[in-house]
């Protein structure tokens, strides 16, 4: 055991030696073309998934060579489920993001007060047999790929353009970008929930929810919470937010040993600003702010600069919403860390006996050895006259980029 | 918009509706799984053995006090209901899958029970088993059927519903099939300071339910006062 850390720390060391040099050969060759691709030098790279295959696995080379490889299942609560999640830069190695991904709750308060709905753990996203889960056919996924889950078509895999990858007046280049598009469809209530998964061409991730369907047909109010929806001001549909969840286990380049860095950047009324670095060494519990950003980074994979490879979380469009006291707790924070723990699965509501119910409980002071980052977006439904009916869909999410997992772009 | 109303008849409040449009598309709803790769979901051959293994439960590893329960299920008979069944899987350690585990959850109606087991589909034996009181998952279609046929046999609601069913169809409602129904699990703590939250005080040591209604291809039916306690076979209106 110790002879192979021994040797992979001597691995290493060359490698970033053999990296220097490139780099110096880098600097006197003319035109400065990207020399050595992504390939994480210090550890092995991540193998591809194995824990699937068949109908089960999705694997997709997108135009420019980039490549996502993941797992899906289904499940009873929490629906579509993507596991083993590996990123392959364009002319790069493979390397593993995350271990699983997948929602954690949708939490549905209406202003007034009441209903308070908890769409995962007391409805569910996955159900066949209810329509929890929603059977897809051709018309939903027009340019994809449908897959079955016993017996019925629930996810569609598509893959659909981006404009402008890049576009730089001094390479005198342009290219137009791919994403890899997963998503199923989930029928709560009077609402259709899209749970969708981008997966772009530049390694950014961009999970979100889609809302759509009709509004509530029986939630009226008056005009302290709600809007006129009928003739005149007569019926006013009752205002509500739609805070979802998503449980994220990072495995940066295949390892569980990661570390958590917020980034905030001073400064306020001054031309200057500067990075204040607070490394999460304990489960936390986090608000959103200005300038604010987190990092997951795999301290032993370097890239060919010798820095750590990470995935970074940008949330950036959230209502934040805090519910009271005791009851709703885990509204009370937009992000949490926590250690990972098999049966920390639900952001609220969880049944899994010896383990905390809630997100806002899983903090609890332990140390970050493989942590779980939870994030919480929250939209503010004010209804208006065009929701009625069927209502426009609604999106909500946030995206995880690649933050120093390759030396350069990898685009062209 | 027409108003619909089971509870209008109960003179509890607006009822709004909106067509639902597309047909009930879950006429496939049954057919036996395929395997179609490894990592996908328990056959149905395998979900047939995670059940009749958890539900027969000899002693798990360790000694575990994990005898067959006598139970009811949701309409009283004997044996706990059978809630899910689905593959199990430690989502942390994505590498070991070869072996084929179960999460089987249960309830059992007699004691108000919430009861989950692993099931390890090779051995054919329970490797873990809990039982809970107090704690609510959300209900499946055998307890959403049995929460419309409470209401439909409760005097009240049963003649609205009727009613609101033959105004849209022309037709007798006879059957809980007739319907298209989702349910949700409901805690008494989601009607505190709600008028008549007292006939629905038991509900989470109960397993109670709320349910969404709507007539195929017609109007949604408004159940949203309404509460049905699975555990004492009995609907409730509260001011909700
Ligand atoms: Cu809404």
């Amino acid at each position: 055991m110790i002879t192979t850390i021994r040797r992979l720390r001597h691995a290493r060391t060359a490698a970033v030696v053999a990296a220097i040099l490139l780099c110096a050969v880098g600097l006197g060759a003319a035109p400065a073309s990207p020399v050595s691709p992504a390939s994480p030098v210090s550890s092995a790279p991540s193998a591809a998934p194995t824990s699937c295959s068949g109908t089960y696995r999705i694997d997709r080379t997108m135009t420019n060579g980039a490549r996502w490889q993941m797992c899906w299942d289904i499940r009873r609560l929490t629906g579509l489920v993507l596991s083993d999640i590996t990123y392959t830069p364009n002319r790069g190695r493979p390397t593993r993001v995350l271990s699983s991904a997948a929602l954690a709750e949708v939490h549905v308060p209406y202003d007034s007060g009441r209903p308070r709905f908890y769409d995962i753990s007391s409805i569910g996203f996955g159900d066949l047999e209810l329509g929890t889960l929603t059977t897809l056919g051709k018309r939903d996924c027009p340019t994809g790929e449908l897959r079955s889950f016993s017996g019925h078509k629930v996810l569609c895999v598509e893959t659909q353009p981006r404009e402008f990858a890049y576009k730089s007046a001094v390479q005198k280049g342009v290219l137009h970008g791919d994403d890899l598009v997963v998503f199923s469809v989930s029928e709560i209530g009077w609402y259709d929930y899209i749970t969708e998964w981008r997966f772009a061409d530049d390694g950014s991730i961009t999970p979100r929810e889609g809302a759509t369907g009709t509004l509530s047909p029986f939630q009226f109010s008056d005009a302290a919470s709600g809007w006129p929806t009928g003739v005149g001001s007569s019926r006013f549909s009752e205002n509500h937010s739609h805070n979802v969840f998503w449980r994220l286990d990072f495995d940066v380049n295949g390892k569980t040993a990661n570390v958590v860095e917020q980034y905030d950047y001073t400064g306020s009324g001054t031309a200057s600003r500067s990075t204040k670095l607070t490394t999460l060494s304990k489960e936390t519990a986090a608000e959103l702010a200005p300038m604010r950003f987190w990092r997951i980074k795999n301290p032993t994979a370097l890239n060919t600069d010798g820095h750590p490879m990470s995935w970074e979380i940008d949330v950036r469009d959230s209502d934040e919403y805090r519910g009271p006291e005791h009851t709703e707790d885990f509204t009370h924070h937009d992000v949490y860390v926590t250690q990972y723990r098999e049966c920390e699965v639900l952001a609220y509501g969880g049944t899994m006996p010896g383990c905390a119910t809630s997100v806002d409980q899983y903090v609890n002071g332990e140390k970050l050895k493989d942590p779980v980052l939870w994030v919480d977006v929250g939209f503010h439904h004010v209804p208006r006259d065009e929701d009625q009916d069927p209502m426009p869909t609604h999106w909500q999410g946030f995206r995880i980029l690649p933050r120093d997992v390759t030396a350069t772009s990898q685009l062209p | 918009m027409a108003a619909i109303g089971l509870l209008g008849l109960l003179g509890a409040g607006t009822a709004g509706a909106v067509g639902a449009a597309g047909a009930d598309d879950r006429s496939d709803h049954g057919r036996a799984a395929r395997t179609s790769g490894r990592g996908g979901p328990l056959t149905a051959r395998e979900t047939a053995r995670a059940v009749r293994v958890a539900t027969a439960a000899k002693a798990g590893p360790g000694g575990a006090a994990t005898a067959a329960a006598p139970g009811r299920d949701v309409r009283g008979r004997p044996g706990a209901q059978v809630l899910w069944s689905e593959r199990h899987r430690d989502l942390g350690k994505s590498g070991d899958d070869r072996r084929r585990l179960a999460d089987v959850y249960l309830y059992d109606y007699a004691s108000d029970t919430l009861i989950n087991r692993l099931v390890d589909l090779g051995t054919g034996r329970v490797e873990r088993s809990s039982r809970q009181h107090g704690v609510q998952v959300p209900p499946t279609a055998a307890e959403v059927t049995r929460a419309l046929e409470v209401v439909m046999a409760d005097p009240r609601l049963g003649k609205g519903i009727r009613a609101d069913y033959r105004a849209q169809t022309s037709k007798p409602l006879t059957k809980p099939s007739q319907l298209h129904a989702q349910g949700m699990a409901f805690l008494a703590s989601r009607a505190t300071g709600v008028e008549g939250s007292g006939k629905v005080a038991r509900c989470g040591v109960h397993r109670c339910v709320q349910l969404f209604v709507r007539i195929p291809r017609g109007k949604w039916v408004d159940t949203s006062r309404i509460v049905i306690d699975l555990s004492a076979d009995r609907a409730a209106v509260i001011g909700l």
